[in-house]
């Protein structure tokens, strides 16, 4: 059980790097500055847990 | 106070129930004494009962404490050889204790009227408690629970005696029901003497 | 369209990145380095001269060595034999008069007769967070003699630093009950625990590993509870327990202030008041104490609020009759809330000792409800600058 809660653990933060590295791409990419801002504050959170801060 | 102080005064309270110690009843020496052995109950299951119980336990009252006393419970024990003589039923509900019992307040109320009936078909003297204060009727009820008030209703008027906590007959209720019904009402003002109530009641 | 133009696009956008990247980067950092000081706030304790020995939790369940939730174990023992109890404080750090009343004990109680036992941070990895989306202080501070203190403020549930994902539905062990998912986090929500389980109920399994190993003959959780939920200014008991907290109930609503009792539900599984008594021999009793900080109705979130109680809100809720407890403009200060559970305590330890005199219980040092709010709880709280070499621990 406690070896199972690790892997889907792992998982789950390799989830996360998945979806920041997602979100730093499109960032990269986009023109529109509206869409610039809503992918910096979708971000942060996903940095924050990344990173273990929160 | 200090910590030797407020243990004695836990056990002198304690003791005074067990002792002929004088305890401040409220209105007047018990008007009305009931026979043993006694069935404890409650209409509405909240804590109340337990309080009565501490003190027929440490009283050496012999009782039997039943949370979901019925009629037959009566029958049965009649059947038996040794029939109740008293049944005290301790009033006040607990939407937390009904629903750990699986019950309603309709529930309750059509098993104590069961029960109050079939006391009075055996000559059983009916004594009916509110021991946990206001916070056992509308203060401690959600908007629009009326159970401890239903419970109330259930039994009171239907008693022989009334044992209740001054600081719940605020606003008269249990006065009203004491006048109105010619039922007589023992007030009593600190938790710690319901065990001389009892004592009183008992005539030990 | 001359390439020259194109270029200068290009670079604006660049420039635009950059500046709206520095700003989220900012704001990264300054509320990472905020979360940051959060979790590794040193709350210092120091040791009243009652207190024997030290202990860490692992050292009766390794499952929990090197993890967060390894927590302090304060062992007082009497200067006669007696009964031992174990008074239990962090369960929700998001009540901070639980902790804090356990922290009294921890600075001042000497045992005269039996054991205690003291926990000031049963969920410490609920002490390193704080409500999601709830704005909640990171901490609060005490004034003392001394100066103050400060004190970490918490979540009710672990941390998901901690312990992450949350399954779909919480099935609770043994019981099979459904419960909801969040509360696979909630330590009153895990008892009695499992060996193998998430941290939370490992942290839960260990505590029982010490109440059975220990011999407990008392359990106290302490809590605190908004006005809104009708479990609160009560001590909740386990079957075992009734009689005992019948007698706290009735001593303390005669000479110091109303609290009810509440019988635990038997089919209601995970919480200490019924589990530590199914899975133990001993009694458990959980203790709740009004916080209108936990209120949905709640006003602002405010430091000022957590710790005087005092919302406009709350009262109006109160007045509409939303409330299953009473409130006015003096709110409900933690000097208040904390010596409720001081003298609760008290009160058990000397009601158990007029039922058990073979086995008695007191307790000399810790104040009760009027002192406290007579001097302060920060009274009682000592300055780790003057403490005696050895004698100051952190939480």
């Amino acid at each position: 059980m406690a070896i199972l809660q690790t892997i889907i653990t792992v998982i789950y933060y390799i989830l996360i790097a998945y979806v920041a590295a997602i979100l730093i791409w499109n960032l990269s990419k986009t023109r529109k500055w509206e869409q610039e801002v809503l992918y910096i504050i979708v971000l942060i959170p996903f940095l924050l847990r990344l990173f273990r801060l929160k | 106070m200090k910590r030797y102080s407020r243990l004695n005064l836990g056990t002198v309270a304690l003791a005074g129930t067990l002792l002929a110690s004088a305890g401040a009843l409220r209105a007047q020496e018990s008007p009305l004494t009931a026979e043993l052995p006694a069935l404890l109950t409650s209409c509405g299951q909240s804590p109340g009962p337990e309080r009565v119980r501490f003190f027929l336990r440490r009283l050496e009252l012999e009782h039997e404490f039943l949370e979901q006393a019925t009629a037959q419970d009566l029958i049965d024990r009649r059947d038996a050889g040794d029939p109740f003589k008293s049944i005290i039923i301790v009033t006040g509900a607990s939407l937390k204790g009904m629903g750990a019992a699986g019950v309603s307040i309709r529930d309750e109320l059509a098993r104590t009227e069961a029960l109050i009936a079939e006391a009075k078909r055996q000559g059983i003297t009916i004594i009916g408690a509110h021991v946990e204060g206001m916070a056992r009727r509308a203060q401690g009820a959600a908007p629009g629970d009326n159970s401890d008030e239903l419970s109330i209703d259930a039994v009171c008027p239907y008693s022989d005696l009334l044992v209740v906590r001054q600081d719940g007959n605020e606003d008269r209720r249990f006065s009203i029901i004491s006048e109105n019904s010619d039922i007589p009402l023992i007030l009593f003002e600190k938790n710690m003497e319901l065990g001389d109530v009892l004592r009183r009641v008992f005539n030990r | 369209m001359r390439a020259g133009s194109g270029n200068r696009g290009g670079r604006a956008l660049l420039v635009r990145k950059l500046v709206l990247g520095g700003l989220g980067l900012l704001l990264l950092v300054t509320s990472g380095a905020s979360f940051y000081r959060h979790r590794h706030l040193q709350e210092a304790v120091v040791l009243s001269p009652g207190v024997a020995e030290v202990k860490k939790l692992s050292e009766y369940f390794d499952g929990i060595r090197g993890t967060i939730n390894d927590c302090n174990l304060y062992f007082f023992e009497g200067e006669e034999p007696g009964a031992t109890v174990l008074v239990m404080g962090g369960t929700h750090p998001e009540e901070p008069a639980a902790r804090l009343a356990a922290w009294l004990f921890a600075e001042n109680a000497v045992m005269e007769h039996g054991r205690l036992i003291v926990v000031l941070s049963s969920n410490r990895s609920g002490t390193t967070v704080t409500r999601l989306g709830g704005a909640y202080p990171a901490n609060f501070t005490i004034p003392t003699d001394w100066g103050q203190q400060t004190f970490r403020m918490g979540d009710r549930w672990s941390n998901p630093l901690d312990q992450w994902p949350d399954p779909e539905v919480y099935i609770h062990y043994p019981s099979g009950q459904y419960l909801a998912y969040v509360d696979i986090r909630n330590l009153n929500r895990t008892w009695p625990g499992r060996p193998d389980g998430t941290l939370t109920e490992r942290t839960t399994y260990a505590f029982m590993e010490l109440i059975r190993q220990e011999d407990v003959d008392i359990f106290i959780d302490l809590h605190e509870a908004e006005l809104q939920y009708p479990v609160i200014s009560t001590i909740v008991a386990h079957d075992r327990g009734e009689e005992l907290a019948t007698f706290v109930s009735m001593m303390l609503s005669d000479e110091e202030f109303n609290i009810g009792m509440e019988y635990s539900p038997q089919n209601l599984h995970g919480l200490s008041h019924r589990e530590v008594g199914d899975y133990s021999d001993a009694i458990s009793l959980l203790f709740e104490a009004p916080e209108p900080f936990l209120d949905a109705t709640r006003g602002k979130t405010t430091r000022e609020q957590l710790l005087t109680g005092v919302d406009e809100f709350v009262m109006k809720a109160g007045e509409h009759g939303l409330l299953f407890e009473r409130i006015d403009e003096g709110g409900w200060p933690i000097d208040v809330r904390v010596g409720r559970h001081t003298s609760t305590v008290l009160q058990t330890m000397e009601s158990w000792t007029i039922l058990n005199p073979d086995r008695p219980l007191s307790c000399r040092g810790v104040p009760r409800y009027a002192e406290v709010i007579e001097r302060g709880l920060g009274h009682w709280l000592h300055d780790p600058s003057k403490a005696a070499p050895g004698r100051v621990v952190t939480e």
